[in-house]
């Protein structure tokens, strides 16, 4: 079963498309790998998913419900970090987490557990515009987590953090799944950490999904194709130089 | 549950104590002016409260509106500053319902200023006027069309700045109308259209009509839901 699913999904701004026709099958339980170079359209499609755009055409469900009907329903059961941290400078990170666990309704316990999850819990009490990068980071992570939400969506996750930040981000997201039957969408236009994470990839450029698929059908298409397949890094980057030329020819 | 949680985010906002310094400054309007200046004052033939109210509110009056400029500005300021917004719309609940609980938490600040003036109006009326009959009554009413008064302005305060992410587009909007106000002060009083101004209404005290309050309270209620139509089109066409 696919928790998440979008037919036809597009996003105009005037005569800019971000995303275009996108067709995702998301299922249950695995870790979705969404690749694109700057400006493919990955967050703008997250966005679209928690609801902050709207879409120009097209539509999605998650786990079977629909925006904007089903948005409350949608947003209780989905956690999510886009683009950068967003928290109240004036609180602490506990507090933070507080006003988070109150409005969907969790147990005290869940503020610490998410906490802990992050690596965050030594500096509880120290406000969060006092946080380094990292640290915001870490916290933006934890208000998704919180709950442990059976969808979660995380744009770049580990921008800003140190390598053994990364790996701690990393391996507690891979975990996820079989922890906790999570759903993870997580995106990044760095191939290495999404090889090491995910089960599934979605490469995006310019708005159009070019490829879906676990990385061994990747491999075999990119065979199949005559790209290179000695390092992913190569097929991904000849992927995307192979679509950009095909949009230079057809312009 | 949700109200509890705009109280905390106001955590270190600063809004408590400003207002709580406010309701003290304007609360001493009326005490140092007849500290100063009684002989003015105590040989007049109405009531000590309208001879305060008249004498004082229009400063005590722009006092708060400024406290509900500082506060409106504050309250969105903190969701704005670091994207908190952003979060806020991706949790289960309504935006326009954060925008109805910060204007509970505005309402409640305000009471608190209007309080300490209230005590300071009580009690300079008793010390330099000797209690007079029917003197809570009074104060309670007058109090109280002020407060009914004061509630369009929080709306429209409040609604400017949800909509606008720039501190200083609000405080500017916010600045501009009390000085307006102060200007058509005198026209105000001819005009039944101009006694509407959100900014103007607040500072006359001899405005009780029943009908004016009622304007006000339609007034209120007109600007929370443009409040209420911004945030569907702002979701609409982002």
């Amino acid at each position: 079963m696919n928790m998440i699913e979008t037919d036809h999904l597009t996003k105009r701004y005037g005569d800019f498309t971000a995303v275009s026709e996108l067709n995702l099958h998301i299922p249950q339980g695995t870790v979705y790998g969404f690749l694109g170079p700057n400006g493919a359209g990955k967050s703008t499609a997250m966005k679209m998913f928690l609801g902050l755009t709207r879409p120009t055409e097209g539509g999605f469900y998650i786990d079977g419900k629909i925006f904007p009907q089903d948005r409350m329903e949608i947003l209780k059961k989905t956690g999510s970090f886009i683009e950068a941290p967003a928290f109240y400078g004036n609180l602490t990170g506990e507090e933070n987490l507080d006003i988070v666990r109150r409005l969907l309704g969790l147990p005290r316990e869940s503020v610490e557990e998410a906490l802990e999850m992050v690596g965050l819990a030594e500096y509880k009490k120290r406000l969060a515009k006092k946080y380094s990068l990292g640290m915001k980071q870490r916290l933006g992570l934890a208000s998704a987590l919180i709950g442990r939400p059976p969808i979660l969506i995380l744009d770049e996750p580990t921008n800003g953090l140190d390598p053994v930040g990364i790996h701690e981000i990393r391996t507690m997201i891979r975990e996820l799944p079989s922890r906790y039957n999570c759903t993870v969408l997580v995106s990044s236009h760095l191939l290495s950490e999404i090889e090491l994470m995910a089960d599934l990839v979605g490469i995006l450029n310019r708005g159009k999904l070019l490829f879906e698929g676990t990385l061994t059908d990747l491999r075999d298409r990119a065979r199949f194709e005559g790209l290179p397949t000695d390092n992913l890094e190569e097929t991904f980057l000849a992927l995307i130089q192979e679509d950009n030329l095909k949009r230079g020819m057809r312009q | 549950m949700s109200l509890v949680c705009e109280y905390k985010k106001c955590r270190r906002s600063g809004l408590f104590p400003v207002f709580l310094a406010g309701g003290l400054l304007a609360a001493a309007v009326p005490a140092m002016n007849m500290f100063f200046r009684s002989e003015l004052y105590l040989h007049r033939p109405q009531t000590p409260l309208t001879i305060l109210l008249e004498a004082n509110w229009q400063m005590m009056g722009m006092l708060n509106l400024f406290l509900v400029l500082a506060g409106a500005s504050v309250l969105y300021h903190m969701e704005f500053a670091d994207r908190a917004f952003l979060r806020m719309e991706t949790l289960p609940q309504s935006m326009f319902g954060m925008f109805i609980r910060k204007y509970l938490v505005l309402v409640s600040v305000i009471l608190m200023a209007f309080a300490l003036e209230a005590a300071s109006l009580a009690g300079v009326s008793i010390c330099w006027f000797g209690m007079t009959e029917g003197m809570w009554n009074e104060l309670g009413r007058q109090m109280g069309c002020l407060l009914v008064k004061m509630l369009p302005a929080l709306a429209l305060m409040l609604a400017v700045s949800s909509a606008s992410e720039n501190l200083w587009i609000t405080l500017g909007v916010g600045v501009t109308g009390i000085f307006a106000a102060l200007i058509l002060s005198g026209a105000g009083r001819q005009n039944h259209i101009l006694q509407l101004f959100p900014f103007l209404l607040p500072l006359e005290t001899a405005w009780t009509d029943g009908r004016l309050l009622l304007a006000a309270g339609a007034e209120t209620a007109a600007i929370l839901a443009a409040g209420q139509g911004y945030l569907c089109i702002r979701r609409r066409f982002r």
